[in-house]
């Protein structure tokens, strides 16, 4: 049976965090015939359905887009002609079968049509005994619109979210969908590609390129993904004044200098930290999470309902706190910030227990840049020297991950990046702010890269010099090979494409 | 911009100056379709009352819904005094919750427990 296909009325879209409104012609939801059960025959009428949807954007001489949460600040998902939304796909299919050099178990496989929310998999996977690796610090983007533009977690022992995906289901024309995976790390079972009527393809080059694919890939319908056993992650969070050593924790990972909240000993598995740059002579707060398979005796779970959790972030901050005022000023956001965003000590959960933001909005505007380790402090102090100059109402927030294999990630610096975030309320201060930080960066021998879901002002050569040429080119044949056609390319292209030089 | 400023254009300018959101908590709450709404009509001080017609949820339930006001909808209900009150209802649909599948190839052996039949 086809998929239900439902076409809205509304000539206009806006995003989750209400920074753009679209004109578009046509939005489309599209749900599986029978939404109440994950059925082989289902998720093949639906890719069926979208290859419908493509045809009928080449007929018309449309743009297609598909659509996950709309969480990006960016126009990434944005398009003119028809946008689909991809959220109610949210078929689940634990432990496929695995190639026969596959070295892991397939019970740490699972799975899912593109639009299982991150919080829905979290939800899930606690069920069967599984987590995450890592995801945001907010959790209602879509996996395939997650991993499309990078979204990273502050794990240091993993990369970002696309980093556990091993398998991609692409819908790239109207009779044609691939099953893309490594060459070098082959996962699924050949039969299963089959079963789905795919075009079973392994190559390293074009998975790598379509992992981070910002929506020019074709339609991820299906994503293949690497779970863990389930574990627990003992949190605290403190305000430390910003010491030298500190400065050392921050820059280089090293945390010889300073006594971690927390037992003694213990690796952190997740660090972060959050700075109101004016407010810093009370100290900056220190996120730290340690792994454990299951909580210790005396800790506490996380308290739901709270405005704000123990995972959040400079960006949910901002967004909670401009949901309850117009307005918020500098000396406002620290009283808020008091009474909002405090201490805490050895509060326990699962990973999805304690990154559970599925509400943010508010009137919040971000950007976040990657740097690597070594280049973080003077980073900071440049970002900081400007707020002196200019002071804007907002905060910081350094987040750290491996490097990425993705061809375009923006969290592809070695030996581990980080990220600093710079939120603040939508207002021209902080736009005029931040672009005086890209301003200056752009003039600093720091290499850097900015995320592509958070405010920016890339174009063509700019993409070039901070994600390389090689990359680039990289990326650009890989989307020739999948979408061999000018017409397919111009069909999965927009603005936002346009004007990074990637379409 | 001062707080009075603010509020002056949010006046001038408002097509909805007051927003009352509900939305289910957690993953329930990660809707499935965004935000559709119409302008509902209460008359006769309550005789009369509007309902939304949603009919783009596929038999899911709601996951959120946002009740708006704005200036010239206050001054309609103030003109008439009350006899015609109209407000902006929006809602997102909740996501389906499908039980998993089996991708079809030779079934995962139950996990073996500690309890004897």
């Amino acid at each position: 049976m086809p998929p239900v296909i439902h076409e809205s009325s509304q000539k206009r879209w806006q995003n989750w965090h209400q920074s753009y409104i679209q004109k578009l012609e046509l939005l489309v939801d599209v749900w599986n015939e029978d939404a109440s059960q994950s059925t082989v025959p289902g998720y093949i009428d639906t890719t069926r359905g979208l290859q419908g949807l493509i045809q009928r954007a080449l007929t018309q001489r449309l743009e297609l887009r598909g659509l996950g949460g709309g969480w990006s600040f960016t126009k990434a998902p944005a398009t003119s002609g028809i946008l689909v939304n991809t959220r109610p796909l949210n078929y689940l299919f634990p432990a496929p079968r695995t190639h026969p050099a596959h070295p892991g178990r397939r019970e740490d496989l699972l799975f899912t049509q593109c639009g299982v929310s991150v919080a829905e998999l979290n939800h899930f996977l606690k069920r069967i005994g599984k987590s995450l690796t890592t995801s945001g610090a907010s959790n209602g983007q879509t996996i395939a619109g997650a991993i499309g533009t990078g979204t990273h977690g502050s794990n240091l022992e993993t990369g970002a979210m696309q980093d556990f995906v091993v398998g991609l289901h692409l819908v790239v024309s109207p009779d044609r969908h691939v099953w893309l995976e490594r060459a070098s790390a082959p996962v699924i079972n050949d039969e299963i590609p089959q079963k789905l009527g795919a075009e079973l393809v392994r190559d390293d080059a074009l998975f790598n390129a379509a992992l981070v694919g910002l929506g020019g890939f074709g339609l991820v319908h299906g994503v293949l993904m690497e779970v863990v056993d389930l574990y627990y992650l003992q949190a605290y969070r403190r305000r430390m004044p910003l010491t030298e050593e500190l400065w050392r924790a921050f820059d280089q990972l090293d945390f010889s200098g300073i006594t971690l909240p927390g037992p003694p000993g213990l690796k952190p598995y997740h660090f972060t930290a959050v700075i109101n740059p004016n407010d810093m002579d009370r100290g900056v707060f220190v996120t730290v999470m340690y792994k454990h398979a299951r909580c210790p005796e005396g800790s506490t779970p996380p308290s739901p309902g709270s405005k704000l959790t123990q995972g959040d972030n400079g960006l949910e901050i901002i967004g909670v706190l401009t949901d309850m005022v117009s307005e918020l000023t500098i000396p406002l956001l620290s009283r808020l910030m008091d009474r909002f965003y405090t201490e805490y000590e050895n509060v326990c959960g699962t990973h999805g227990e304690l990154f559970t933001d599925t509400t943010t909005r508010g009137k919040a505007w971000g950007s976040a840049v990657a740097v690597p380790l070594g280049r973080v402090r003077e980073t900071v102090e440049l970002a900081l020297a400007i707020n002196r100059a200019q002071p804007f109402p907002g905060l910081f927030g350094l987040r750290y991950t491996l490097p990425s294999r993705a061809t375009l990630a923006f969290t592809q610096h070695a030996p581990m990046t980080c990220i600093l975030d710079i939120d603040g309320t939508a207002s021209t201060r902080t736009k005029s702010y931040n672009r005086r930080v890209w301003q200056q960066l752009a003039k600093s021998s720091i290499p850097h890269t900015y995320h592509w879901g958070k405010f920016h002002e890339l174009d063509g050569p700019a993409v070039r010099g901070r994600y390389g040429e090689a990359h680039v080119n990289a990326w650009l044949e890989a989307r020739r090979t999948l979408l061999p056609t000018p017409e397919l390319r111009a069909a999965f292209a927009n603005d936002y494409l346009r004007g990074l030089g990637l379409a | 911009m001062s707080k009075r400023a603010a509020a002056l254009l949010c006046l001038g300018l408002s097509s909805a100056c007051a927003h009352y959101r509900v939305q289910a908590p957690g993953a329930a709450g990660a809707s499935a379709t965004e935000a559709q709404g119409e302008v509902l009509w209460s008359l006769g001080w309550g005789l009369v009352q509007e309902r939304p017609r949603v009919d783009n949820c596929q038999d899911q339930a709601l996951a959120e819904v946002t009740q708006s006001t704005n200036v010239g909808f206050a001054l309609i209900s103030v003109l008439t005094l009350g006899l015609a009150m109209p407000q902006r209802v929006e809602w997102r649909c909740a996501k389906a919750q499908p039980t998993p599948g089996d991708l079809g190839v030779r079934p995962v052996a139950p996990p073996a427990t500690a309890e004897g039949p």
